[in-house]
């Protein structure tokens, strides 16, 4: 008897530590700590860790590590797509011009100065003059034609939009590029900025094969430049000696892939890395409560969408079965659970403070009754069922998922969920197949026009996988595209963000901040909305 | 000799096996859906962009015609390119077989030492103090989600006493030994468990056996009995289960590479399927077979080194 009991206290115990081992995997998303909208109140701002407060004479440390969840797959700037690639040829290439650190305004970047001739089509860029690559060599004007060049015919780019409108670029010395271009366009500075036109060295890409080669990379004129680079596991960046700037305060990045979420933060909280990029928003807290360690949210350029496919479901294609969806998603509730705080509803399908960021837009109210109501008028009184696909392992998409079967339910909508594995996801999205999905965007350049053209030109995404026509709505956005005169462009946009909230051509879920958490010893940490690093005066103070 | 021959005609009946895997493989993973030119560009790319790249990378070919290229590759012993790292299959997997390998090893030496001495101990002791304890510990160790008590071992021994790094593989031999140790504990733990009550049980019934009676009767010392007699008996089955741990082992390589940041064949393998890098996944999948055929191969050998009745035929 006295056996059977203790048999039976004995699995109780195990199957409850069974149970709270299996709660704590992944990138720890664990409801109960869900924060109301409130950070914690020692958490910094943005400004905070920009600042440097120490002295000239601090003693700092030579080598920053960093580790983030992406690795780097391939450094080409016509050919990269994933931000971990981004990130690293940003502080390596250099471009014509560039955005300065808050995102919102071009300055100049390898071109001091230039001029526009007065029909708009062909700018004169002035270069920095003696301009050498990191490794000594010359820059001459065949490596600029050469770098634009490699942007302008190659078709498998995605990044071929910034280059889309440059007829051609001459060099008549090596101080002075002109390029000229198809037609007028507003957007020239920006697309110059995009890290796909960056200055290359040519005899770089000729040595490495054409950055065939296994572990190339190209040679920039940036402040930093790669010294090692192992595959899926780290990469060294060290400071550019013919730097033509200021000298950078760090001699050393060194950037690790850490691809589990727990193994980054217990990496930061040994003491063995210094800054841990792609924080889960859960741990946020968690971090800004452990001494020496600080854990912020950034402005960044994110938008989440929720891709209605119009033409696979019938009631999908209805505006009214849309915008009683829209009535029943609680943006706010989403915005606490997932994101504890470090985001805001999206009303706009465009970036949060970005250029022509409409935030005037009247936005509908929670409202579970009137959504009934226009399910009813629409002929749906009874709901409809609805499968939304979800890509395996992305925990944020699946609690999202979930929150809005809760949500929906509440209104006759049945929302299964179906995972699936990102290629295939990839697969049926394309060939729009799917019912829902989620979707996601950030700015590679700091004009809206690259995000228009995805949502606007119908070919390129199929209005990001939604299958909503409307020609009206394309042909603003290619007005846009050609319109020089400031207001106008923005009443152009203004007009695009109405037509987008009034038809819920998606339904826009959130803007969510940037997460990077870093030792107190950092200081100087600079991370712009288009999520580009500029770590020239970022230190670690020894103490 | 015997055991050189048996070796060859071992090898000989592999090549069978590696043939069917090689082409199962290959026409499995490019019937999955998924398009390895729109993963590796990245949801920005358009439509003819993603085209283009398809057919730079030969994607757009009759799968028969792709099968025939493979084949003649294979002929030269080149297993093709990755178009993720850009670099040969062959070299890809080579850099990152001794992790796995290295990994593996650490874990079986971690499992042999904790079953082997704890099996040994529970079965000697059976009743006792030492052997309650020896069979809760390796209850909870069957029950508990592996990559937990990793996370404990992290916590514990990495971010509080810094005895080990949280992740990672290092750059000096040293280095890639301290990465191994938790991992290695990690996944050493979740094996020992079934191995423990194995050896205990075999060690309990040899302990009741006749000719273990007679030896006591015969006035042996306990511990040549124990050496000799129990020991030696009661390991057999255990390391055929041991061999099979192995190859468990080698799977699970794939999560505890993931969690301890190892670049290892295992993480190569989840990658390269997420990128759709057919060539590498191929690779991987071949090196794995080899490697648990080998294994096998070993184990009966050892078997028959340590039980004379058994001939290699």
């Amino acid at each position: 008897m006295k056996r059977r009991w203790m048999a039976a206290a004995l699995a109780a115990v195990l199957s409850m530590s069974v149970l709270s081992g299996c709660s704590g995997s992944g990138s720890g998303t664990s409801a109960s700590t869900a924060a109301s909208g409130e950070t914690s109140a020692v958490s910094e701002t943005q400004k905070d860790v920009a600042a440097v407060t120490a002295g000239e004479d601090a003693k700092i440390a030579d080598e920053i590590d960093i580790a983030r969840a992406g690795s780097v797959t391939t450094l080409d700037p016509v050919l990269l797509s994933y931000t971990p690639d981004i990130q690293i040829v940003n502080m390596i290439c250099e471009e014509l011009v560039t955005t300065n650190d808050d995102g919102t305004e071009i300055v100049p970047g390898l071109a001091q100065t230039w001029d526009v001739s007065d029909d708009g089509l062909t700018y004169t860029f002035h270069i920095i003059p003696d301009l050498k690559f990191s490794d000594g060599t010359d820059v001459t004007g065949d490596d600029w034609k050469f770098s634009f060049e490699r942007a302008m015919t190659t078709e498998e780019s995605p990044w071929a939009f910034a280059a889309a409108n440059i007829a051609s670029v001459d060099t008549p010395d090596d101080d002075t590029v002109v390029i000229t271009l198809k037609e007028q366009a507003a957007n020239t500075l920006s697309n110059l900025s995009c890290f796909s036109v960056a200055l290359q060295s040519k005899a770089q890409y000729e040595a490495t094969n054409s950055y065939a080669d296994a572990g190339s990379y190209p040679i920039g004129t940036g402040s930093y430049a790669v010294s090692e680079w192992v595959q899926d596991d780290h990469i060294t960046l060290t400071a550019n000696p013919n730097f033509h700037g200021d000298a950078p305060k760090t001699a050393t990045i060194k950037f690790q892939t850490v691809t589990d979420d727990n193994s980054r933060m217990m990496m930061l909280k040994a003491g063995e890395v210094d800054i841990v990029t792609d924080l889960p928003y859960s741990s946020m807290e968690e971090i800004n409560n452990t001494d020496g360690l600080t854990a912020v949210g950034l402005p960044s350029t994110s938008n989440k969408y929720i891709i209605l496919n119009e033409t696979s479901n019938e009631a999908l294609a209805s505006k009214e079965v849309r915008q009683a969806l829209l009535y029943a998603t609680d943006k706010q509730t989403i915005v606490d659970m997932v994101l504890y705080g470090y985001g805001e509803p999206a009303v706009s399908f465009m970036p949060k403070n970005g250029l022509y960021w409409n935030d005037t837009i009247e936005p509908v109210s929670y409202d579970v009754n009137k959504a009934k109501e226009l399910l009813a008028d629409a002929g749906y009184a009874d709901g409809f069922d609805l499968e939304v696909l979800v890509p395996s392992g992305n925990e944020t998409y699946s609690q999202i998922a979930t929150i809005l079967k809760d949500m929906w339910a509440q209104i006759g909508v049945n929302l299964t969920i179906t995972s699936m594995d990102q290629a295939a996801l990839y697969d049926d999205e394309y060939a729009m197949k799917h019912e829902m999905v989620f979707g996601s965007w950030s700015d590679d350049i700091a004009d809206p026009s690259q995000l228009g053209a995805y949502w606007w030109d119908f070919d390129a995404s199929q209005c990001f996988f939604t299958g909503y026509q409307n020609s009206d709505a394309e042909e603003i956005f290619q007005k846009s595209q050609t319109e020089m005169d400031d207001s106008a462009r923005e009443q152009l946009y203004d007009q695009l963000q109405q037509i987008f909230y009034d038809d819920v051509v998606a339904i826009n879920m959130y803007h969510a901040e940037a997460t990077v958490a870093m030792s107190d010893s950092i200081q100087g940490y600079v991370q712009t909305p288009l999520y580009a690093y500029r770590f020239d005066n970022m230190i670690k103070v020894e103490e | 000799m015997d055991v050189i021959n048996y070796i060859i005609k071992r090898i000989l009946q592999m090549i069978p096996v590696f043939i069917i895997v090689t082409i199962v493989i290959f026409f499995m993973i490019r019937m999955i859906p998924g398009d390895p030119a729109a993963v590796m560009l990245g949801s920005k790319a358009s439509p003819e962009a993603i085209a283009s790249m398809r057919e730079k990378m030969g994607l757009n070919q009759p799968m028969w015609t792709q099968f025939l290229i493979f084949l003649k590759d294979l002929f030269h012993f080149d297993l093709g390119t990755s178009v993720k790292y850009n670099q040969s299959v062959s070299s890809l997997v080579a850099s990152r077989f001794l992790v796995t390998a290295a990994l593996t090893a650490v874990s079986t030496v971690f499992s042999v030492i904790i079953s082997f001495i704890l099996g040994y101990v529970g079965g000697m002791k059976k009743d006792k103090w030492q052997d309650q304890i020896i069979r809760f510990a390796s209850l909870f160790g069957l029950s508990a989600p592996t990559f937990w008590i990793g996370l404990l071992l992290l916590t514990v021994f990495a971010v509080n006493l810094h005895l080990f790094p949280v992740s990672g593989w290092g750059d000096t031999p040293l280095d890639h030994i301290r990465g191994l140790i938790l991992p290695g504990i990690t996944q050493a733990l979740g094996v020992s468990a079934v191995m423990i009550r194995n050896l205990r049980n075999n060690v309990i019934e040899i302990k009741g056996s006749d000719y273990v009676e007679f030896a006591k009767s015969k006035g042996l010392k306990n511990s040549v009995i124990s050496s000799r007699h129990i020991l030696r008996n009661a390991l057999i089955p255990t390391t055929t289960l041991l061999a099979l741990k192995i190859a468990y082992m080698l799977g699970g390589s794939v999560v505890i590479e993931s969690v301890f940041s190892l670049p290892g064949l295992g993480a190569l393998l989840v990658n390269s399927i997420n990128a759709r890098d057919y060539a590498v996944v191929q690779g991987v999948v071949l090196t794995f077979v080899i490697m648990v055929m080998v294994i096998n191969l070993l184990t009966d050998i050892i078997y028959s080194i340590l039980d004379p009745r058994v001939k290699l035929s």
